[in-house]
């Protein structure tokens, strides 16, 4: 059956978030995936995810370091909502454990 | 006048800016009051160019003759030039910020906010975390990966992004 919310990497992305609900960075996303996110596709992923309106992502206005700021990402209702219902009807178990 | 000693005083000056040694700077500064009491001072166009390439500006008469008041000014400007010099750490900018601005450009914002940034701003945390913890080589690598990492990012919002918009023109139509 396809999947009618997201890929599987989107749902792994989505468990993941769900996990801390204060936010996660995209490199502890990627550490905390033990492998199964990759560095270089981890932001397209949450950009996707993010245009699909499932993850809010914020910026914050100050930083530790000089530099860009890292924007924290955020399992918003939305997104929730889509990965209970995938977890319900049982979509990609291999993925979301 | 004086040209032959000036000329020694400053060609030691310009020794001891090039190698930051401030008692050397203090010496020849000194040496050239000396020589200005003695008798007058010329800045030859050489040593006035040498002394502004070293960020040190000596202001002199249209004649070249330097004053003792203009010394006094050139004494002050040593200690920042000096400090600067043999600061541990140079101020410079983050890496990535070349590649951040060529891609600011060529991207609209809205995705080089989402697929590009985070990526240089990562490179960014990492490369400065490596530096304090004194992994210099480790460092330069995160550069490296970090400037490689950023073009899927970059590649995805230019391809990606023109067909969506290709698309959804093809859709209005």
């Amino acid at each position: 059956m396809a999947n009618p919310f997201a890929t599987e990497t989107e749902l792994l992305v989505l468990r993941l978030l769900r996990d801390k609900p204060a936010g996660m960075y995209g490199l502890q996303l990627v550490e905390t995936s033990g492998g199964r996110l990759k560095r270089g596709t981890v932001y397209v992923t949450l950009g996707r995810l993010e245009e699909k309106g499932f993850v809010d992502s914020r910026t914050p206005q100050k930083t530790k370091h000089a530099g860009l700021p890292r924007p924290i990402y955020r399992l918003n209702g939305a997104g929730e909502r889509a990965l209970a219902a995938a977890e319900l009807m049982g979509l990609n178990p291999a993925a979301i454990k | 006048m004086l040209p032959c000693k000036a000329d020694e005083v400053f060609k030691a000056l310009l020794a001891a800016l090039d190698q930051g040694r401030p008692r050397g700077v203090k010496q020849a500064v000194a040496g050239l009051f000396r020589a200005s009491i003695a008798g007058e001072v010329i800045v030859t166009n050489e040593v006035y160019k040498a002394l502004k390439r070293r960020g040190l500006r000596v202001a002199r008469s249209k004649d070249g003759a330097l004053s003792i008041h203009l010394l006094q000014a050139a004494i002050q400007n040593v200690e920042p030039v000096l400090a600067a010099k043999n600061s541990p750490a140079p101020i410079q900018m983050p890496p990535g910020y070349r590649l951040a601005a060529i891609l600011s450009f060529l991207l609209t914002r809205k995705a080089f906010k989402r697929y590009v940034e985070p990526v240089i701003a990562d490179m960014q945390a990492e490369y400065i975390d490596a530096l304090v913890l004194g992994h210099k080589w480790r460092a330069c690598w995160i550069v490296l990966r970090g400037h490689a990492l950023a073009i899927p990012g970059w590649l995805y919002a230019f391809f990606a992004g023109k067909l969506v918009e290709l698309l959804r023109r093809g859709g209005g139509n």
